[in-house]
């Protein structure tokens, strides 16, 4: 009898352990519905992000806490990117603006001015904008800073922004750069270099910004045929000087009929 | 598992020995017993409605769940089900995904999404041109389409799946361009100030500034240009369709793919305030048929969701709506049929470059880029008596030489110069009473709701639809989203819902 537990427990530990490693190695019921445009590579996924996924499936807390710390995150970077409706009340667009950028971390320059405002050690920025609200903003130095969408809508009420540097935003996507468009009249400087969610479909909206003179464009990975965006632009915008993308990335191996066939 | 089905199975067996007096209780003898010999392989003839006794016993045993120890289909729907939505499409698997989201408690709601096609080749999602537009003259559609615009923005919030790649839609953000000419005028400018009042970020061109804006245009004969600057464009319906249903997957929806032919319903006399007799039916059970076989399912379930697109007219004819022998409101058909409608792609050389908006020209013909390598799209709505036959999706070529390429090439010049590289056809979900969307309960079937009808535009209204219908369920009503004037009202009193310019 004691024989027939033993074997009863032991199927039963096996059973448990199968179970175990097939919710470690198997796929998930909705990887099923695989998406065509994207070539199918091979999912290289951590051993520790599949504990994760095991328990995040198995038990319910784990899945509140991992949702809810996705959802707190989310928060946070809408918090920082909230319209400064309160201070464009009262103190005007150009303080709002400035506002915004010094608490997001960035720097600002206001027009006739040689000096540059940034947030000190503190993480304070002197009272004195308040002499500003009727010179107009003229550069934004926002690099690295979590700039989003929402957050550009302080930015786009400026209406003689000449140099806006976005570089190495990480949430800096096509959408923000389809809302630059109101921004047209003024700007002359734009920097997009290291954002890495900006691709050639957000790069075909900077058409509307007419005064353009100068676009930084290094390091974007998320960009197909680099050399062929910047042929395309530089026929939109004719007097514009694009940085960071040589032909040669054309003339090297993709002909114009491989990039063709690519895009059929 | 495994273990419950041998205790089945051993019940089973126990049961037919007993039936059986010459079997002396071993198994091996049992089955080889000179009676079960002569009636030739009586047990296996008998397992098939033994299990299905054993079933019903269980079924009678544990109401109201469908647990059971013998997995027959596994591609088979659940028996029950609070939520059946018909049709799989973009549509569907966005109602299924607000369904599932807005539910209060986990697993509240069972829904069972049953589409037909499981490789989605005639899905009217898949051969969409995934435009999307505020350029509309009913603020319903403005605004169904501004929140269509800020999920797709978020769609990383709504729809991501742990461990799995972000979403990206191929959002081209390359906006609309309208023409008008001088007839058309009048409608662009007051259709631009109702857009403006709701919040959509369109301009007015006049045909210098159209020429001064986009140099490859051919401005004669037009009057009045309007441009969309934001949240306007083209993205991968594909892609939308996946992630909502990866997610609603995720969240426990039942995916099924099987051919929903019939309903069963119910019927209940009822009398109006005025002394009318009235008929309401309800949905009982939704019959669903597996592909390639005979066997069905019937779903009992309490809600049905019609979101069959082109073919939504036949499902609601299967629950008796549009039947010609009745005088009251049940024989008024459900207005959607299928239309056909071409897609071309074509390659042109000099044709515009990266400032390339959507266009739509005043003869109604249609223009977008695809990709950078001079690739474009284009089409046409054909008349109304030239209507193509919608039996099977096959091309007509001539129709592009016809009548598309014309009116193409007189607006962009550049377009004669091209050459068609391949095509397809389409279903729209064509409401051929006003051409816009149905949205809300039947009255006289009343646990049937539609969400159909959109004739071109359901794509781009996806997740607000999916969202005003999961709030009509669960709510009651319309929480976000007016779009009351949607519903089912207006055509029995014959009030249309007319969308002017409409493409």
């Amino acid at each position: 009898l004691i024989s027939v537990k033993l074997i009863v427990k032991f199927t039963f530990l096996v059973q448990v352990c199968r179970q175990a490693s097939v919710h470690l190695w198997q796929r998930a019921p909705w990887r099923d519905c695989t998406s065509a445009t994207r070539p199918d590579r091979a999912p290289r996924i951590s051993f520790r992000t599949r504990v994760l996924q095991l328990l995040y499936n198995r038990f319910y807390d784990i899945e509140y806490l991992v949702n809810r710390s996705q959802s707190l995150r989310n928060w946070s970077l809408r918090r920082k990117n909230a319209f400064h409706g309160y201070t464009r009340e009262r103190y005007g667009d150009n303080v709002a603006a400035a506002c915004y950028i010094l608490n997001l971390g960035g720097g600002i320059r206001f027009s006739g001015e040689r000096e540059w405002f940034w947030k000190n050690q503190l993480g304070k920025f002197g009272g004195d904008l308040n002499h500003f609200r009727e010179i107009p903003v003229e550069e934004v130095d926002a690099k690295g800073t979590p700039i989003t969408y929402d957050g550009l809508n302080n930015l786009t009420l400026l209406s003689s922004l000449r140099t806006l540097d976005l570089s190495n935003c990480p949430h800096v996507d096509d959408w923000c750069l389809s809302r630059l468009h109101t921004l047209s009249e003024s700007l002359e400087e734009l920097s997009l270099s290291g954002c890495k969610k900006v691709s050639d479909k957000g790069l075909a909206t900077l058409h509307h910004l007419k005064k353009l003179k100068k676009l930084e464009l290094f390091d974007l990975p998320h960009i197909s045929n680099p050399g062929l965006v910047c042929i395309l632009l530089e026929e939109v915008m004719p007097e514009c000087e694009i940085l960071g993308i040589d032909y040669s990335d054309v003339l090297k191996g993709n002909s114009l009929e491989e990039i063709n066939k690519q895009h059929s | 598992m495994a273990a419950w089905r041998r205790t089945a199975f051993r019940l089973l067996t126990a049961c037919l020995f007993r039936r059986n007096p010459v079997s002396l209780g071993r198994c091996a003898r049992g089955f080889t017993s000179s009676k079960a010999l002569r009636k030739g392989n009586d047990f296996f003839k008998d397992l098939e409605s033994e299990m299905k006794k054993f079933h019903e016993k269980l079924v009678t045993a544990l109401p109201g769940s469908d647990w059971t120890p013998i997995h027959r289909n596994l591609n088979l729907p659940p028996e029950r089900a609070d939520i059946v939505i018909v049709g799989g499409g973009v549509m569907g698997w966005a109602i299924a995904y607000w369904l599932k989201k807005k539910e209060r408690i986990r697993d509240g709601v069972r829904v069972v999404v049953v589409e037909r096609d499981p490789t989605y080749t005639q899905a009217s999602t898949v051969l969409s041109v995934g435009g999307i537009r505020q350029q509309f003259s009913m603020p319903e559609n403005i605004h169904m389409s501004l929140f269509s615009c800020y999920f797709l923005r978020n769609i990383n919030e709504y729809l991501s799946v742990m461990n799995e790649d972000p979403i990206d839609v191929q959002f081209n953000h390359a906006g609309y361009l309208f023409l008008a000419s001088e007839n058309g005028a009048q409608v662009m400018e007051e259709n631009y100030h109702i857009q403006r009042r709701e919040g959509a970020s369109v301009v007015l061109l006049s045909p210098e500034q159209l020429k001064k804006k986009f140099p490859w245009i051919n401005t004669e004969g037009v009057a009045l240009a309007s441009y969309g600057l934001e949240n306007e464009g083209w993205f991968d319906p594909w892609i939308l369709l996946n992630a909502f249903r990866k997610k609603a997957i995720s969240m426990g929806v039942y995916q099924c793919f099987g051919d929903v032919t019939g309903f069963k319903t119910s019927s209940r006399e009822m009398v109006t305030a005025s002394g009318e007799k009235v008929d309401f039916k309800r949905i009982r059970h939704v019959i669903v048929q597996m592909p390639n076989s005979t066997e069905y399912q019937p779903v009992e379930c309490a809600l049905v969701v019609n979101a069959a697109g082109a073919w939504s007219g036949n499902v609601a004819q299967m629950a008796g709506i549009g039947d010609d022998s009745r005088d009251d409101i049940l024989s008024m058909p459900v207005p959607v049929e299928p239309r056909k409608r071409y897609v071309y792609v074509f390659h042109s050389p000099e044709g515009p470059g990266l400032d390339m908006p959507f266009l739509i020209d005043n003869s109604g013909a249609y223009a977008r880029r695809e990709g950078l390598g001079g690739n474009y799209l284009g089409g046409q709505s054909p008349t109304e008596d030239g209507e193509p036959e919608v039996s099977n999706l096959e091309v007509n070529y001539d129709f592009f030489t016809e009548n598309v390429w014309p009116n193409l090439a007189n607006r962009i010049p550049s377009f004669q110069n091209l050459k068609v590289k391949s095509a397809w056809a389409g279903y729209y979900d064509y409401n051929t009473f006003d051409q816009n969307g149905i949205l809300g309960i039947h009255p006289l079937v009343n646990n049937l709701y539609f969400a159909t009808g959109f004739s071109g535009h359901g794509i781009q209204q996806a997740p607000a639809v999916g969202r005003a219908i999961a709030e009509l369920i669960l709510d009651g009503n319309f929480q976000t989203l007016d779009l009351t004037n949607l519903g089912f009202k207006r055509l029995f009193v014959g009030e249309k819902m007319l969308e002017r310019n409409i493409v």
